[in-house]
């Protein structure tokens, strides 16, 4: 069975400035149809990364291909994307309708099909009372999803969202999830660039850190899952110094220390909690909950880009 | 034509309209440029002398064969760096769009409104001059020599303006020098129109041809360095 082209290829892909490395042998694929974030810290080259991607800078090392096609190499391929960069770069004297009916035009998107795509993208970005507006009149959060429907008006294949939800009220940040929730289950693949790692971890499918080189890669379970876990165990009384060093010395049981009327033990994985409730029940401790403090993406982001524990 | 080249156009056209500067420059410069001669043309005697009625007929000429240079330079020196300073140029390089027809429609909106501009204000003070000019003056504004000379001038001056200021506005990140740098690239053109005007050299059809045929071949040259030096990564990191 033939394998599916992926829909973002990178091999070995470098970019220096000078003598500054910004990107160093980057290697990952994105699955079509997938929501991929890519998280870095500043600098960490995550700009440089996405316009090597669609070939507006040219890699000094490595190859970067989207949908079969070296990226860049034909205006058809550009056609099979979407953007939307960091600032939304909106025309600011023209109106919302028509910085969407400009990028339209761009991607050869006319006849009766253009009126319905326009109507579409705006009503997507919750913007079709707002298209006869100036774009320059425009708050942040409303920049930010014209920005959004302009990038989705020549019905990509691909989409590069670059911080999408900066500077979104909470309401509309879920509407964005939403709708990339909703691009997913159409088919469209989302290369997601973000800060926001709650986000990342709401809306992707596979996450790749990056510090100039890739850090790692996988499902945000993954990330979190495995090297060590924490949890909280809710008792009567406040427990006695013996029984934390009891505890301490159970297998697979890293450490114990009290935490509030409880305690806070942390465990090599799951497999120890139920052991660690049968020891405290049977030296009398009355466990009230056994809740599991999960490592969350950003202390795994944290951890990875050394500036966590 | 390209429909995204029209795009271009069709999109830098609203954009004038709703820019004060390039709105009040596109209506003022035409309007001083009629407003000046004509109101020269009517405070002059009736009975100039025929010297100083070549002399005024050869200003006037000059500066319509100059007007075309006024705008472009200030529009398309405006352009690219305007597409920087708004930040839309990273995602309108993201778009299909290749970098001969963003230029070309950068060209042709620069180009057409100050075409039609010098155009516009050179017949309205043709008009005008009909009615109240010395009639030694008038008789030799209305001859053919100055008339072809006004349009067949003005195409390849406004082109020069256009790919000079471009050539600016691509390097430049401050709109203010482009413009003043372009106008300044502009004077060498403007100098040659005017040892043409003031009979440094006579003024002859083929020799007219010839001074036109320079500047369209510094045109073309400056085009295609213009398409050669466009460089989508210097544009967007500086590098490149």
């Amino acid at each position: 069975m033939a394998r599916a082209v992926p829909a973002i290829e990178a091999v070995g892909l470098s970019k220096r400035f000078g003598e500054a490395a910004a990107v160093q042998q980057l290697s990952f694929t994105v699955r079509p149809g997938e929501v991929f974030g890519f998280l870095g810290p500043n600098g960490a080259g995550k700009t440089t990364t996405v316009r090597m991607l669609i070939g507006l800078l040219t890699p000094s090392e490595g190859t970067a291909r989207l949908l079969g096609e070296a990226a860049g190499a034909s205006d058809d391929l550009r056609c099979r994307i979407g953007v939307m960069t960091e600032t939304p770069g909106l025309y600011e004297s023209l109106t919302v309708e028509e910085n969407l009916a400009y990028f339209a035009d761009l991607h050869g998107v006319t006849g009766s099909h253009r009126r319905s795509r326009l109507d579409a993208c705006l009503e997507r970005a919750g913007l079709s009372d707002r298209r006869d507006d100036r774009a320059g009149a425009l708050s942040k959060g409303l920049k930010q999803r014209a920005a959004l429907a302009r990038a989705l008006v020549g019905d990509p294949e691909i989409l590069f969202l670059d911080e999408p939800t900066a500077g979104l009220d909470p309401e509309a940040s879920a509407e964005v999830r939403k709708l990339i929730a909703k691009l997913r289950r159409s088919g469209v693949t989302v290369f997601l660039t973000t800060h926001r790692l709650e986000e990342a971890a709401r809306v992707c499918d596979r996450v790749a850190i990056i510090n100039t080189r890739l850090l790692t890669i996988g499902h945000p379970d993954d990330l979190t899952r495995g090297k060590k876990a924490e949890i909280k165990i809710g008792l009567g009384d406040p427990p006695a110094k013996e029984l934390i060093a009891g505890l301490s010395g159970l297998t697979g049981v890293r450490g114990a220390s009290p935490s509030g009327s409880g305690l806070a033990v942390e465990v090599d994985s799951r497999a120890a909690v139920p052991e660690v409730v049968r020891f405290l029940a049977a030296r009398g401790g009355e466990v009230f909950s056994v809740t599991e403090a999960a490592k969350t993406l950003e202390e795994a982001y944290l951890e990875l880009v050394g500036g966590g524990p | 034509m390209n429909p995204r080249i029209r795009a271009v156009i069709r999109k830098e056209f609203r954009d004038y309209r709703r820019n004060r500067f390039i709105l009040l420059t596109m209506l003022l410069v035409p309007a001083v440029f009629v407003a000046i001669p004509v109101g020269t043309l009517f405070i002059l005697p009736d009975d100039l002398p025929e010297a100083a009625a070549r002399i005024v007929a050869a200003q006037f000429t000059l500066m319509f064969m100059i007007a075309p240079v006024v705008l472009p330079t200030t529009i398309a020196a405006h352009s690219v760096i305007g597409e920087r300073n708004q930040r839309s140029l990273e995602p309108l390089l993201a778009t299909p769009i290749s970098d001969r027809e963003l230029l070309w429609g950068k060209a042709l909106a620069a180009g057409l409104p100050a075409m039609a501009a010098a155009w516009g204000a050179y017949g309205l003070f043709l008009a005008l001059a009909s009615f109240g000019a010395p009639p030694a003056v008038a008789e030799r504004m209305a001859s053919p020599g100055p008339i072809a000379a006004v349009l067949a001038a003005a195409p390849v001056i406004v082109a020069y303006a256009v790919v000079a200021a471009l050539l600016i506005s691509e390097r430049s990140s401050d709109v203010r020098v482009a413009q003043q740098s372009a106008v300044f690239a502009t004077l060498p053109v403007i100098g040659l129109a005017a040892l043409f005007t003031f009979g440094v050299i006579d003024f002859t059809l083929w020799r007219a041809a010839a001074g036109a045929g320079l500047v369209a071949a510094l045109d073309l040259l400056g085009w295609r360095l213009l398409v050669r030096l466009f460089n989508r990564e210097r544009l967007l990191t500086r590098h490149g």
